[in-house]
Formats: structure tokens, C-alpha cells, sequence
């Protein structure tokens, strides 16, 4: 408990330790009369206690809330950021993260391409850890750059001239923190490789799908083989630490789902490997409102999935997928990393044998490590589906963010909170008349419409903590309950949750769009 | 927070305005527009030269009364009393006069009211504005008469109400038809209502200018009158008021009066005691348009009350302001002291509601342009009266502040009574709803009335039903059987912040209806079948009703002072035997009830006495104020130490017996007394051997940490009688049945115990007491009034409006007086109606009549109650009908007249 709480408590947000700090406190108190039972007790019999009713059958300490509404919201707003922007298409930007995991295995990035209105957007879900999600927000945005920027800049890249973080990309909120600085070292030298390459087949008339396509496969070949054993390795050339090859041969047996949209001026992009979502909010007049998908799900749940898998494993349909999983083990059936669906089965053989020792990456699988009739590998692909749309003055948002959303609320109501949201935080600031002499007809008719405005008044100013909060709880109750549930048990009630939430400028995509 | 919100708009002052020749007849319009905008520069820079150049008054050394405010309350109470000749006043304004809420008043002048004492006061004011008009002050005074207007039916009945309680007084009011309503004012969409009540002696006035009017004669007659001094403390000697320090130095006095508006809460805290002021600021808007076509200047004052809006014309324009349903208190930390001239920031927001409700009923002003919104604050109080009156707290200090935006129009009679109240210590009529000793304590929470306030601006215009509560601020003071009660469907009604259950209804609990709020109706109300079950039960079962909510005092010395005091005080004989039981009244010395309790003797020299609930401070201050002077007399409040369960019905004595250790057959256990009793486990219970409606019973005063104990053992214990609970209802019923008054609702400072039939209760022959010339002078001569039970025929209970009192009674076609309190007889089968009724001379006013009963009774009369502007017969009765009390053992009726 203690444990889960003061990994809310980030550098950035020191102003609320103090709370956080006095609140640990209180519960290593009490802490120890809770047990996980209680939290099973507190499912099952939830309508003893009503937050809000009058008759309610006494204070029963389990049917009580552990954190007050302001520990709620100050845990809610603790990851959250706001980007106002107003440059072309992109009027401004809103993230948050909520973790269930410890640590969190979600990641994601927002950058500007430094040479015209170019942005990127991405949200990573991780699996077996946050390695390869971590990897690739380090990463993916450098590939997509290099592959999207013009000659002169990669050929810098490729010399080596140019500050990644300061001059390929503009990162929002401070950019990305590395895990380790061996390894920064390492994915530049990759970077460099793959600049050298871009250059060599450089056309001006490449399309963009494949741009994109190309820098996703490009990165997911290389955390494969930057692991791959010494021996095999070309990379490395055998020089490297071991601490730094195990942590290679973490990222790539961890894996990664990623969404990324790619915003150019009106002309957008999704690049789509695994189960997050890109859903887009289309105004279709007054309150009417459609959730356009700009992905589809690789898992089970996809037809057009599980065929291609059948297909390409054609004898192995008892096997490579079942209970809706890879193997029976991995639910999306697209994502970076997870090599040991990928590599060969003797290079899987070989690392079961070289780590052979307690605690090492890979003893989390047990014996597992290589799946069982493992014939005809890869069986998993990084390859993104690729959806283009071109922005229209009603495209009022895009909403992206991993699956821990999804699977709390449909799109639907995702779109339908986000456009209340809109609606509601403009009757934050108070009404001036817009102009003198109105009849009060006139004024009459605006405030009316505010009014409506009104019932959308929201908590959270941040849109993308107001559907975090939408999607954890109804009430208070509810939201203390999943913000306090101990490490152990908090997968089983909901996945980490990344949103980010992209407003668009309806003004310029109506000048511009072609 | 607050302070954010606060604009300026204004840097002049506005009385310059109201005598300068910018005014004709636009006075504050002027005045409003220089506020705002500050563009005539003649205007702002004479304005803020006027400021500076204030004349200085030199503060006196002395004076009879200190007026606490310049407002449009401080000058009307400062000139009233230079009307009765008194004119060593001083009244000092922090700011300049009207500075506080007068100056942005709307200034309409409504006098209709549902009560007659309210209408003496706006009756009084209309006609003093119009006679000050005709004397050349300048008011503004527009008689342009006003129309109420109704949505609906229930609205239409209230208008009934007054319609007939109005024409009864011989006030001019007529019913309207939407066609009339609209004949009258063109501007307006009639189409949607029910009808309206045309009063054409109402108009409007420019309000400050008012207040400018009573100060100039004030003035006249020598009050001093300074502005820019602050009251910083009003210090007392022996609670009573001595000398008010202010910022310019101290003055000695006999009076102060609080009539500082929004500021009066806290200058209540500026005394030793404390005086408790309980009101708190609301945003209160209205709007201004530019001069529209159309609107003629004589154009009716308008209240939608269905809409919450009124309007009235401005400088051919329409002022359009309301009371909307959820209201935004403001000030929570204070006002601020310099808010002078200001206004809050509007929030239009806020005000939607209303503009859409002004637009709709007018629907022209859709075109209107507009000149401003006006957001300025407004005090309430916790039950939307004015407070008035002497405070409880300190002697010789009044309160005249709580206006609810009904101050210009109270202004008038609101100075007069005040300047009665502290001429000759009690005004000429009963001010008791509006008395500043209604409260108690929790009133003045701030919190409180922060929450209270959301309700009570709406309130003004909302359709109040009889017997319906507030919603907010509630369950407060809770018995200790609170929860037990609510467990078993207690509805809830509230008196002084108690929780009384009035019937219990355990369907409406499981329905998941709040049993705090009620339906109201004025037809038959729905807990009639439930109440009814409850009469029957406490008739020929046994019921527990919970008392806890009376005042409770008890009043001890060391020798016989304390019965030497209480025999000055009470009417009727205190010196009984040890644990005997009376019923007494407290008269003033108009002979008047200021009290109407029972007092057990517990010891010889301890007494113990059971008073209303709305008797706690009034009670306390007047038994305070007796005290003899030598501190041997010992008062103390114990309201909150004992609860109170009745058990009341034939099966009580078996009952009690069951779980006491005393007998409590007739012979061992006496009609009106008292003993000290266990019950169950526990003990030191009080028990009294009487009930307020006839029936046999007792009433336990338990230390409230048994009652839970006590009652549990009854509940338990009872079963085989069919024991069950009872609400209020049922005693209210019980004993308007059998004739019986209660103070507060039925009898007041201003009947006599003869008047009521209570000379029995009055001790001729003994001691001294106050009151008793008063009384004597009744016996020998004969009283005007007399408190009557009338029977209504004709009435169809199911079907009619029923009779919640302020019906008007005639005689023979003439108004003799007006209903208190009614109830259905369920015994009788007939609906019943108490109240007074005056035998009046030519002129109206009442005779001493030493054959009042052979008027009443007068087998020629002919009575006629008025209920919604249908006339029933009524026979008339002075005794407690026979058949009333058919159920209650014969060996008890003695003892009702002991």
C-alpha cells in the first residue's frame, strides 16, 4: 500500500507529497485491518452504503472511503498535462496517465517536427513489463522522424551532427527520460544506421503510409536484433556489457503495443500495431456527435486477425491461437518486441540456456520461454495497419489511449464526455456582454445556451483526467476504492490508463483543407 | 472570494441625486447611471465634492436612543420617534445615508399580505409615502396600483385567501380575469394565467429618496444625524444598554437601535452580550431596459409570483427583478465595512432564469435593450420575516433590520411600532412572527444561515403551502428517540430548529419520500386518514408522543424568593403543595399572555415549568428580566438536560404502572401533579399526571440519557394495549377539538386569560402579579374580545379548501375577526375553527363588552367563516362541546378547569 502510494508521488508534483505524505501515514496505521477480503466484501455488497443518500445503515469502516475527495483529484491530476498550442490543425493537446500496474507499463509522447506543421502523438501499452514500452517512446518518434524529416536533416542525423532531443523533435513536457544512458548511446548508433539507409533509398515522392510503415518495422528489427546472442549479433560486435545485454534482452522479450497519429498540416495519419485505440470526435450538428474509429483492435476479437494468423500458419490452428491469445498467452496479436514469438526457436534455445540463473530476465517464464509447437515463427508482426483521414472543419478531436480506457468505457461515450467537457468549461469564465446595446432577446438566447453548457460543468479542467475519472468511478466511493486497491489485486479491476486528447481548429482546417 | 466579486462602479454619493435638479422624476435612474458609468462629469464631480465636504456634526456627549444606521429603517424609526415626541436622537451612519441597500432599492409598494398584522404595518407605510407626497417631500410616490397575477389554480386560491382576509379588513382589492389583467397592462401575455388580484392603492416610490424624506424631518425636529462614524461597541451595565463607543468618540444612552441592515448580524456582536441578529446577504438582481415604446408611465407594478418575477416602469423603461428558486447567499466572511454605493458583480448567469420568465410574460421586450443589471445585496432571515423588537439578550436594545426586500414598503409601519416598542415597552399590535426573540442560538450560526438563505429568497414569491417546511438547515436539533422515530416513518416538522415528528407514515419512508419535506395542499392533506388513526389511538389505546422539544426552566433559591418571584410573575396560584401541578400564564401588564406555561413544584423552593418551544427565548429573557436584583433567585434553561415522551390515552396509567414502581392509580397518583419516578432501569423521571388535550396521560421529563431506555420500555411494555406512536398532528387535533388555545398560535401578548376562558386560572384573590389592574379592570368592565370555537356547517372535508387560519369571521355580514388555528373534529365530524372575535363599536374599534358570552352565543347571530371566497356557516360555542370529550373518563373533566 504504502508502496503503490508513493509511486504517485513524482518529482514534478512535490507541492502534494505533503497530503500524500500525511495520508500514508494515517493508513500504515490502519492499514493492517484491511484485508484483501474486505475489498471482495465491498464488491459484492455494494448498495449497503449510498454516498449521497440519507438513510444509510451507519459507518461501516469497509463501506468507507479511505481517501477524501481532494487525495482523489490530487491523485487523479498527478500525471496530467496541458498543451495549448494553436498552430495550424492542432489547437492543443490534454494527457493523462493512471497507473494500475507497478510501475506503470503504459507510455506516451507527443512531439513536434521541428520543420513544418507536423505532429506526433503516441500512446505505447506495454506487457511483461514496461521495457519495451519504454523503449519505444524513446525510440519510435526518432524512426518516424527520420523517415519523415527532409534529406539535409537526416543526413545530420546520419553524421551525427544533430541533438535528437533538441533538433529532430520538439518533445512536449520536458521529452522523454531515458532509462539508461548505455543504451541512449546504443539506439543512436542504430538511429545513425537507419538515417544511412533512409538517405540511400531517399525519394521525394515516397508515400507517407509506407514512410511510417517502413520506421515501425524498422525499429521493432532492431530491438530484436540488438539482443539477439553475441554470436549473432552485429551490432554489438561482442563488446558489450552483459548488464547491458540483459537489458536489451528485457526490452525485446517484453513487448509493446503503440498507436501513433502523425498530423501534418490537415492530413492525418494513424499507425495502428496492437489493442489501443484512435477514435476521432465528428460534431454532426448541435449535440450530435459520432465516434469515427481510426483503428481496429489486433486481438482475437478481430476477424480479419485471427484469419491472417490461419493463414499464415495454416496447420497450426489448434495451436496459435487459443482462449483468444497468442499461444494462449498474448492478447494482442500485433506488438514490438516479444521476440519469443518472433525469433527462431534455436535463438530462444539459446538464451534458455545462457540464463539459466535465478532472477535473470527470463524467469518469469519458467520453463515457458519457448512456446509449446513453436514451427513456424514469427507468428507475431509489428507491421501497423495504416488509416489516413483527412481533417474536416466537424473533426472537432482525435482521442487517443490505451486499452485500460477501452475497456472501462465504449468510444461512444468517450466522444460524448469529451464534447460535454468542451461544452461545460466554457461556462467557466463568467458572462460579459459580448457587445453593447443587445436586446434582451439576444441575450437571452446566449445565456440560454449556456445554460446547457451548465449541467457539463465539470471537476476536472484536464479533459483527459475527466475520462480517467469517468472510467474509474461513479462516485466517490468508487473512485477511492480503485485508487486504494493494493498492488496485488489492482490488475484484476482495471489496466493502466493513457489518454491523450487532441482539440483541432476547426477555423484553419476550414481555410485549408484542399 | 468575496471581495473579487465586488464592484465599484460608483465613487459619488447618492443622496446628491435625490435632492439635486438632476432629478425630475428619474431621481435614481440619474443617480444609477452616474454610478455606473461616470460620464457626467457635473454629476461625479459634485458628487464626490459633496463627499468631502460632509457636514460635521459634532458627536454628542449624550443621548436618549443611538440609531445604529441610515438606511431607510434608521431614518423611518429616528422620525417616528420625533413623531412621538422624543427627539433626543442620534443616528449614525458609517457611510452615508442609504449607502448600504436603500439606494438601489426597486421601491414598489405592495401592501397585500396573507396576515392582517403584516398589512397594518405596508398599509400604514403606502399611506404615510402618499401623505408625505402630497406634503411636497418628493418620494417619488406613483400610485399606479398593482396586479398580482396567477399561473395556476393552487395560486389561484391563495389569491382567494387574500382576497377575502383583504376585502374582510376593508382593504380594496379585486379579483381579476387574464382579459381584466391584460386590459390593464397591454404590454403583458395573459394567455397562460388563471386570473390576477388588482390592489389600485399600491404604487411605487424612488426608495433613497424616501429615506432622504425621513431624515430631513427627523432632522427638523432636532435628531442628530451623522454620517462617517462608525458603532464600535455598545457597552452594557447590568445587560441593559448604557453607552454606544464610536469611532468619533462615545456617547451615553438609554437606547440603541440596530438598524444596520446587512451589518446588523455583526453589530449584534458588538455588545456584552452578544445580540443575536440572524440574517445573512443574498445577490438579489434586477434589470433596467432603455425607455421602450409602449410602456406607459402609469403602467401597474406586476408580480408574477408563478414566474418569480415583478416589474414596474422606469424612466419608460421596464425594472425587472425577482426572488429565483435557489439563491446565492454572499458575504460569508463579513460585509465589507466600506461597501458604500456598491454593487456586486453580476452574474448573468445567474439571473437566465429570470430574464427568460420576464421575456416570456413580456414578450415586447425581447427588442429591449438593455441598461443595466443591478446585483445588489439583500439581507433575509432564516424564516423570511423582518426582525423587530427588544432583544433577549440586552434590555433597552432593539432591533429593527431583516428586511427580505421588504423594507421599503415595511419601512413606514415597521418605525412607527418600533417607536411604539420603545416608548411604551410593546408596540400597539402583535409582532410576535416577527419579534427578534423568535430565535435561538443556531439561528445565528453562519453556516447556517448560509444554507438557509439558498432557500429563503425564493421564497418571497414561491407558493407557500400551510404546514410546509423548510428544507434546508435541518435536523438540527434532534430529540434522543430522533432515530428510533425516523426508523418508524416520523414525518418531520420543524419548530425552532427541533425535529418533532407530526405523524408517522412508514409507507412514505419505504417509499424513499423525504420525510423532512411535505407535500403541501390546501384542500385535505394527505396524512389526514394517518392522523386520524393516531386521534383514535390516543382516544381509546395509549400513544407516545415525543415532547422533547418544549422549553424547560427551572427556577430555585434558597428560601421563598423564588416563590415570591414566580407569584409576581404568574397569573394563577404557584403556592401548592410540593409536587402539585399548575397551569398558569405570564401576562404583561396589559394583562396579555407573554408566556403560557405549567409549573410543577418539585420542592418548596424548586420549581420546574414547561412552556412552548417558541417560548425558549422570549421565556428565558423575561423570566431574566425579573430576576430579583440580589441574585437569589436561580433561572436556568434545561431544555436540553430533559426529553419528554407523553403517554397519553385510558391505557397510560395501566401502562405506566407496568414499568414504574409507584402507583399510578387516581388516588395514589393526582391529576395535575407530579412525581419523581423510575421507569424500567431508569430513574429520576418526572413524571407529570397531565396532558394539553384533555385526555388522561403523563408526561415524562426524562434525563435525556434514559429516554432511549424509557422509551424502549414502554414501546416493549405496551404491546398488549396497542401501544404506538403519535405525531403532533394528532395533539393539534385533540385539543382544537375541545376548545383549547395554545400560545403562539391561538392566544398572544395581546389576549387576556378572560378573554380565552381562563378567569379560572386567575388568582384574583392572591398575591400581586403583573398584570393584574389590567385584568381586574376586564372583570369589572368586560373584555372586547372573545376566543370562540366554531363549527363549520356545510363543509365538505374531502372536497373544499379547507380552513389553516387568517379566515375571516362574520356576524350578521360583519367582520368580527379571523380563524387561528382549525382542525377537523374527528369526533365531532366536523371541521373546526378557533379564534377571536371582537365586539367593535361604529367605528370599528372594539368595546369592552361586560356580556360577551350573551353577544357571542347570541342565538340570532349569524356567523359565516370566508375560506377562499366561499362563506360556511359556523355555530359558535365558548365551552368545550360535550361530545368532544365523550371518550375521556367523566372522573377527569374537573380536572381540565382546576
Amino acid at each position: 500500500m504504502l508502496k503503490c502510494v508513493r509511486h504517485y508521488i513524482s518529482k514534478k508534483h512535490k507541492g502534494q507529497v505533503d497530503i500524500l505524505t500525511e495520508w500514508i501515514k494515517t493508513r500504515s496505521r490502519t492499514v493492517r485491518y484491511f484485508s484483501v477480503g474486505s475489498h471482495s466484501n465491498e464488491r459484492s455488497n455494494p448498495s449497503i452504503f449510498t454516498v449521497g443518500s440519507r438513510h444509510y445503515k451507519g459507518l461501516d469502516d469497509s463501506q468507507s472511503p479511505r481517501l477524501t475527495p481532494h487525495q482523489v483529484t490530487t491523485i487523479l491530476r498527478l500525471n496530467e498535462t496541458s498543451i495549448e498550442e494553436n498552430n495550424g490543425a492542432i489547437r492543443g493537446f490534454e494527457t493523462n496517465q493512471l497507473r494500475s500496474n507497478n510501475p506503470i507499463e503504459d507510455r506516451r509522447g507527443e512531439a513536434k517536427l521541428p520543420h513544418g506543421n507536423k505532429y506526433l502523438f503516441g500512446v505505447y501499452d506495454g506487457h511483461a513489463g514496461c521495457a519495451c514500452a519504454q523503449a519505444l517512446n524513446e525510440r519510435l518518434f526518432n524512426y518516424l522522424a527520420v523517415a519523415l524529416s527532409p534529406s539535409e536533416v537526416v543526413e545530420r542525423v546520419k553524421n551525427g551532427e544533430i541533438d535528437l532531443d533538441k533538433e529532430l523533435l520538439h518533445w512536449y513536457h520536458g521529452g522523454v527520460e531515458y532509462r539508461h544512458s548505455e543504451l541512449r548511446e546504443l539506439y543512436a548508433k542504430s538511429l545513425r544506421k537507419f538515417a544511412r539507409e533512409n538517405l540511400t533509398n531517399f525519394s521525394d515522392d515516397q508515400y507517407v503510409p509506407d514512410i511510417l510503415m517502413q520506421a515501425f518495422l524498422r525499429l521493432d528489427e532492431d530491438i530484436g536484433s540488438e539482443a539477439l546472442p553475441v554470436t549473432t549479433n552485429t551490432v554489438l560486435n561482442g563488446n558489450t556489457s552483459s548488464v547491458l545485454n540483459t537489458e536489451l534482452l528485457t526490452i525485446a522479450f517484453a513487448g509493446a503495443v503503440a498507436c501513433v497519429a502523425y498530423i501534418d498540416g490537415t492530413d492525418m495519419f494513424v499507425a495502428n500495431v496492437g489493442d489501443c485505440r484512435a477514435v476521432l470526435g465528428v460534431n454532426k450538428g448541435a449535440d450530435n456527435w459520432e465516434a469515427k474509429e481510426l483503428t481496429q483492435q489486433h486481438d482475437a476479437n478481430n476477424e480479419s486477425e485471427v484469419n491472417r494468423i490461419l493463414k499464415q500458419h495454416p496447420n497450426e490452428s489448434n495451436n496459435v491461437i487459443k482462449n483468444g491469445r497468442l499461444f494462449g498467452d498474448l492478447a494482442p496479436f500485433r506488438a514490438f518486441g516479444d521476440v519469443r514469438y518472433k525469433w527462431h526457436a534455436k535463438d530462444l534455445k539459446h538464451i534458455m540456456n545462457t540464463n539459466r540463473f535465478p532472477h535473470s530476465f527470463i524467469s518469469v517464464y519458467g520453463d515457458k520461454l519457448l512456446p509449446n509447437n513453436y514451427n513456424t515463427p514469427p507468428y507475431l508482426i509489428a507491421e501497423p495497419e495504416i488509416k489516413y483521414h483527412q481533417l474536416s472543419p466537424k473533426d472537432k478531436f482525435l482521442v487517443l489511449a490505451s486499452d485500460g480506457l477501452w475497456d472501462m468505457i465504449s468510444p461512444e461515450k468517450v466522444i460524448q464526455l469529451v464534447a460535454g467537457h468542451m461544452d461545460g468549461r466554457q461556462v467557466l469564465v463568467n458572462f460579459d456582454l459580448p457587445r453593447e446595446n443587445m436586446t434582451l432577446g439576444a441575450i437571452n438566447q446566449l445565456l440560454t445556451q449556456r445554460k446547457k453548457s451548465f449541467a457539463n460543468k465539470t471537476v476536472d479542467s484536464n479533459v483527459a483526467t475527466h475520462l480517467i475519472r469517468n472510467a474509474i468511478g461513479q462516485d466517490h466511493l468508487q473512485l477511492s476504492a480503485q485508487l486504494t486497491l493494493p498492488n496485488s489485486i489492482s490488475r484484476f479491476y482495471r489496466d493502466d490508463i493513457t489518454v491523450t486528447v487532441v482539440f483541432f481548429d476547426s477555423d484553419y482546417i476550414m481555410d485549408n483543407v484542399t | 472570494m468575496e471581495l473579487r466579486r465586488i464592484v465599484r462602479p460608483c465613487f459619488n454619493i447618492h443622496k446628491h441625486f435625490a435632492h439635486s435638479a438632476l432629478r425630475g422624476r428619474n431621481g435614481l435612474e440619474g443617480a444609477r447611471n452616474v454610478c455606473h458609468r461616470v460620464h457626467d462629469k457635473r454629476a461625479y464631480s459634485s458628487g464626490t465634492a459633496s463627499s468631502l465636504e460632509r457636514e460635521a456634526v459634532p458627536l454628542p456627549q449624550e443621548a436618549r436612543v443611538v440609531i445604529c444606521g441610515g438606511g431607510i429603517l434608521g431614518t423611518s424609526v429616528a422620525y417616528h420617534l420625533t413623531e412621538r415626541g422624543w427627539t433626543d436622537v442620534v443616528l449614525l451612519e458609517q457611510g452615508s445615508l442609504t449607502c448600504g441597500t436603500t439606494w438601489h432599492s426597486a421601491g414598489m409598494v405592495g401592501q397585500l399580505r396573507n396576515n392582517t398584522i403584516e398589512m397594518d404595518v405596508t398599509r400604514y407605510s403606502r399611506d404615510l409615502f402618499k401623505r408625505l407626497e402630497e406634503d411636497g417631500h418628493g418620494l417619488g410616490w406613483k400610485e399606479c396600483g398593482s396586479i398580482n397575477i396567477a399561473r395556476t389554480h393552487e395560486r389561484m386560491i391563495d389569491f382567494k385567501r387574500k382576497h377575502a382576509l383583504a376585502s374582510a379588513i376593508g382593504f380594496e382589492v379585486h379579483m381579476l380575469t387574464p382579459r381584466e389583467v391584460k386590459e390593464k397592462c397591454p404590454l403583458l401575455k395573459s394567455d397562460d394565467l388563471e386570473g390576477g388580484l388588482w390592489i389600485p392603492s399600491d404604487g411605487v416610490v424612488t426608495a433613497p429618496d424616501v429615506a432622504m424624506a425621513f431624515s430631513k424631518l427627523a432632522k427638523s425636529k432636532g435628531v442628530k444625524i451623522i454620517e462617517g462614524v462608525k458603532v464600535q461597541k455598545i457597552q452594557t451595565q447590568n445587560d441593559a444598554v448604557k453607552a454606544v463607543k464610536t469611532s468619533n468618540g462615545k456617547i451615553n444612552c438609554e437606547y440603541f437601535v440596530n438598524c444596520a441592515g446587512q451589518w446588523s448580524r455583526e453589530v449584534g456582536k458588538l455588545s456584552i452580550p452578544k445580540v443575536r441578529v440572524p440574517l445573512h446577504a443574498c445577490e438579489h438582481y434586477y434589470l433596467v431596459t432603455k425607455p421602450l415604446e409602449g410602456v406607459d408611465r402609469m403602467m401597474p407594478v406586476i408580480r408574477d409570483f408563478d414566474g418569480y418575477i415583478s416589474t414596474r416602469e422606469w424612466n419608460g423603461g421596464i425594472l425587472a427583478g425577482g426572488f429565483e428558486p435557489e439563491a446565492r447567499p454572499v458575504f460569508h466572511t463579513g460585509v465589507p465595512d466600506k461597501f458604500e454605493f456598491q454593487l456586486l458583480q453580476e452574474d448573468w448567469d445567474h439571473f437566465q432564469i429570470l430574464l427568460e420568465q420576464v421575456l416570456h410574460r413580456y414578450p415586447v421586450l425581447e427588442r429591449a435593450e438593455i441598461r443595466q443589471l443591478v446585483n445588489g445585496p439583500e439581507s433575509f432571515t432564516p424564516d423570511s420575516n423582518w426582525i423587530l423588537g427588544e432583544s433577549a439578550e440586552v434590555d433597552h436594545y432593539y432591533v429593527a433590520a431583516g428586511m427580505n426586500s421588504r423594507g421599503i414598503v415595511g419601512s413606514g409601519g415597521i418605525g412607527k411600532y418600533m417607536a411604539e416598542w420603545i416608548i411604551d415597552g410593546q408596540p400597539s399590535i402583535d409582532l410576535w412572527q416577527y419579534d427578534v426573540r423568535r430565535y435561538v442560538g443556531h439561528h445565528n450560526n453562519r453556516q447556517f444561515l448560509q444554507a438557509r438563505m439558498r432557500e429563503v429568497l425564493g421564497q418571497q414569491y414561491s407558493l407557500r403551502y400551510p404546514g410546509v417546511e423548510h428544507r434546508t438547515g435541518r435536523k438540527l436539533r434532534t430529540s434522543p428517540l430522533h432515530t428510533r422515530l425516523e426508523v418508524s416513518g416520523a414525518c418531520f416538522g420543524e419548530t425552532m430548529a427541533y425535529e418533532r415528528p407530526m405523524w408517522f407514515d412508514p409507507d412514505k419512508r419505504d417509499r424513499g419520500e423525504d420525510v423532512y419535506n411535505h407535500q403541501g395542499s390546501f384542500n385535505k392533506p394527505a396524512w389526514f386518514d394517518i392522523v386520524q388513526a393516531e386521534y383514535v389511538a390516543c382516544k381509546e389505546r395509549v400513544c407516545l408522543i415525543d415532547m422533547s422539544s418544549f422549553a424547560k426552566f427551572e427556577i430555585k433559591s434558597p428560601g421563598k424568593e423564588a416563590l415570591e418571584y414566580l407569584q409576581y410573575l404568574c397569573s394563577n396560584d404557584v403556592d401548592l403543595e410540593s409536587g402539585s401541578i399548575i397551569h398558569t400564564g405570564m401576562q404583561n401588564v396589559l394583562g396579555g399572555f407573554e408566556n403560557d406555561c405549567s409549573i410543577a413544584r418539585l420542592s418548596d423552593n424548586c420549581f420546574f415549568m414547561i412552556c412552548p418551544a417558541t417560548q425558549q427565548t422570549r421565556a428565558s429573557s423575561w423570566l431574566h428580566r425579573h430576576l430579583p436584583p440580589d441574585g437569589s433567585v436561580q433561572v436556568r434553561d434545561v431544555t436540553s438536560m430533559f426529553s419528554g415522551i407523553n403517554v397519553i390515552g385510558p391505557h397510560a396509567q395501566q401502562l405506566l404502572a407496568d414499568v414504574t414502581d409507584v402507583s399510578t392509580d387516581k388516588k395514589d397518583f393526582h391529576v395535575m401533579t407530579c412525581k419523581v419516578i423510575d421507569v424500567g432501569h431508569a430513574g429520576g423521571i418526572r413524571a407529570m399526571r397531565l396532558t394539553h388535550t384533555g385526555e388522561d396521560g403523563f408526561i415524562l421529563y426524562i434525563p435525556s440519557e434514559y429516554t432511549l431506555h424509557v422509551y424502549d420500555t414502554l414501546v416493549d411494555a405496551g404491546k398488549d394495549y396497542g401501544v404506538r406512536n403519535a405525531g403532533y398532528y394528532a395533539l393539534r387535533h385533540l385539543r382544537i377539538e375541545k376548545s383549547f388555545a395554545y400560545w403562539g398560535l391561538d392566544i398572544n401578548a395581546y389576549t387576556t386569560p378572560l378573554e380565552c376562558g381562563r378567569e379560572f386560572r386567575v388568582k384574583f384573590d392572591g398575591d400581586d402579579f403583573i398584570g393584574k389592574e389590567a385584568l381586574v379592570k376586564q372583570k369589572k368592565e368586560g373584555v372586547g374580545q372573545k376566543f370562540v370555537q366554531f363549527i363549520l356547517e356545510n363543509f365538505d372535508v374531502d372536497d373544499d379548501v379547507w380552513p389553516w387560519g387568517n379566515e375571516p369571521i362574520f356576524r350578521n355580514g360583519r367582520y368580527v375577526g379571523k380563524t387561528s388555528t382549525c382542525g377537523y373534529g374527528f369526533t365531532l365530524n366536523r371541521m373546526v375553527c378557533l379564534g377571536f372575535i371582537r365586539d367593535c363599536d361604529e367605528s370599528a374599534q372594539p368595546k369592552m363588552n361586560p356580556n360577551i358570552y350573551d353577544y357571542v352565543m347570541d342565538k340570532n347571530a349569524v356567523y359565516e367563516i370566508d375560506i377562499a371566497g366561499r362563506k360556511y356557516l359556523a355555530k359558535p360555542g365558548i365551552h368545550t362541546p360535550k361530545l368532544a370529550l365523550s371518550v375521556v373518563d367523566p372522573s377527569l373533566l374537573a380536572s381540565l378547569y382546576k
